[in-house]
């Protein structure tokens, strides 16, 4: 046999070898998927649970929390809504009202939802809340804050393994915030997407988050309120998902109203004045 | 097919075959800076190669035999690499192919380190081995019939002129 011959059997070798390798990878991810599959992700759901706990009682211990019935009933009247059009609902929802002046609602691990009255004041009707809620559902339900986390853990090891000079420090901070940044984007989107189809199910317009949006920019352009004003910070491009919102197509579809009377329960707030 | 002179273990000199071992094990050194930056493992090949291809053909044999087989294992490591940085940078979550691929890279290095031991321990013993494709490659630019004429006769050292 020719030494070119050779060569061509060598590189066949290769090219079968790289094929079995990839074969058995194939084999491999099934394997390891059909037993995940099997014992579904309760690990995982129990630790967002305790995620959950954890940062429930730090909320608890740090902040005031609202308990009023009249908003209480009014915030199970929307989840209520809210999770029926959703079928069963993978998590046992559960929202703080925290007294704030705070502009701003976020998404914890295990189904937490965080909405502070400065938030609630700003807002116009009960359904722009259910709007607001329902795009803190589709965090939840896409679990952002979990991925986030994992997401920050990863970043941590690979910059870590990447060396530990001093000048790097710099460059962690940075690459984080262009993480942050550019993951915010891309994921509120996706939950407003999530909430418009999800209003559309719970037969509420999904018309009222492009309001409940509007609202809150119109706001924040009339009150420069950096300290305060916290929505557009962890909900980047306010302008262009109004837009998306307020272009949502409905099918002709007939709403149901929420009958929630909005101004009484706002009155109840505390510090409505400032 | 003209017959060619190899040297055998024992005309090989103990250094010869420490520096041929070293070859390889420099990739395992490599290894344990670069984890995420497989492309220092070449680095370091390409390095040693160069420092110690002009030492002996047994040597300069083994280099490049370890060097060539780092560029297909870096290829491969760079591309799951790449992979990771754009997953976590954009917001991209990490699909089947990605954990796929993972498996595969796992497997293709651990493969890879088999026939690096193998070849680490011939080379200690002053015996060649072939890799598939690569060695034959290496073999025939030291030994084959286009071959590099690597030990070319030292010229003798004279005192300056005058003496």
């Amino acid at each position: 046999m020719s030494l070119g011959r050779y060569i061509f059997r060598d590189i066949l070798i290769l090219i079968v070898v790289i094929g079995i390798l990839a074969g058995s990878s194939i084999g491999i991810y099934q394997l390891i998927n059909k037993s995940r599959r099997r014992s579904p992700p309760q690990r995982a759901l129990a630790l967002e649970l305790k995620l959950k706990d954890l940062i429930r009682s730090s909320i608890v211990a740090a902040e005031e929390t609202l308990e009023i019935p009249e908003l209480q009933q009014a915030i199970d009247v929307i989840t209520e809504r809210l999770t029926e059009a959703y079928g069963t609902f993978p998590y046992t929802l559960e929202i703080l009202v925290v007294d704030s002046p705070i502009v701003n609602a976020l998404a914890f691990p295990g189904g937490l939802i965080v909405c502070y009255s400065g938030l609630l004041e700003k807002l116009d009707s009960a359904e722009e809340l259910a709007a607001i809620l329902a795009h803190e559902l589709g965090h939840v339900v896409y679990r952002d804050a979990m991925k986030q986390l994992t997401r920050r853990i990863g970043m941590d090891v690979l910059l870590s393994l990447a060396g530990g000079h001093q000048a790097e420090v710099l460059l962690k901070r940075i690459v984080r915030e262009v993480v942050d940044l550019r993951y915010s984007r891309t994921v509120e989107q996706r939950a407003d997407r999530y909430a418009l189809d999800l209003l559309l199910q719970a037969h509420i317009d999904p018309a009222f988050l492009g309001k409940a949006l509007e609202q809150l920019q119109k706001d924040s352009e009339e009150h420069k309120s950096p300290e305060v004003f916290k929505y557009l910070d962890t909900h980047p491009e306010l302008g262009t998902r109004t837009e998306e919102a307020a272009v949502f197509e409905t099918g002709g579809q007939i709403f149901e109203s929420l009958n929630l009377d909005w101004p009484a329960i706002k009155d109840k707030l505390p510090g409505l004045l400032d | 097919m003209s017959e060619i002179n190899l040297p055998q273990p024992d005309q090989i000199e103990q250094r010869e075959k420490e520096d041929a071992m070293g070859a390889y094990l420099m990739m395992f050194a490599a290894w344990a800076f670069g984890l995420p930056l497989p492309i220092l493992n070449l680095v370091a090949a390409i390095i040693y190669f160069f420092v110690n291809k002009k030492e002996s053909c047994f040597v300069a044999f083994h280099a490049l035999q370890s060097l060539l087989s780092q560029i297909l294992v870096t290829l491969v490591n760079v591309v799951l690499v790449v992979w990771l940085i754009r997953n976590l940078v954009t917001d991209m979550w990490f699909s089947s192919g990605f954990y796929i691929y993972l498996i595969f890279m796992g497997l293709f290095n651990i493969l890879y380190i088999i026939f690096s031991v193998v070849a680490l321990s011939r080379a200690r013993k002053g015996r060649f081995y072939y890799m598939p494709f690569f060695g034959r490659l290496s073999f025939a630019r030291y030994y084959g019939p286009s071959a590099v004429k690597q030990d070319k006769p030292m010229p003798p050292n004279k005192p300056p002129e005058g003496f």
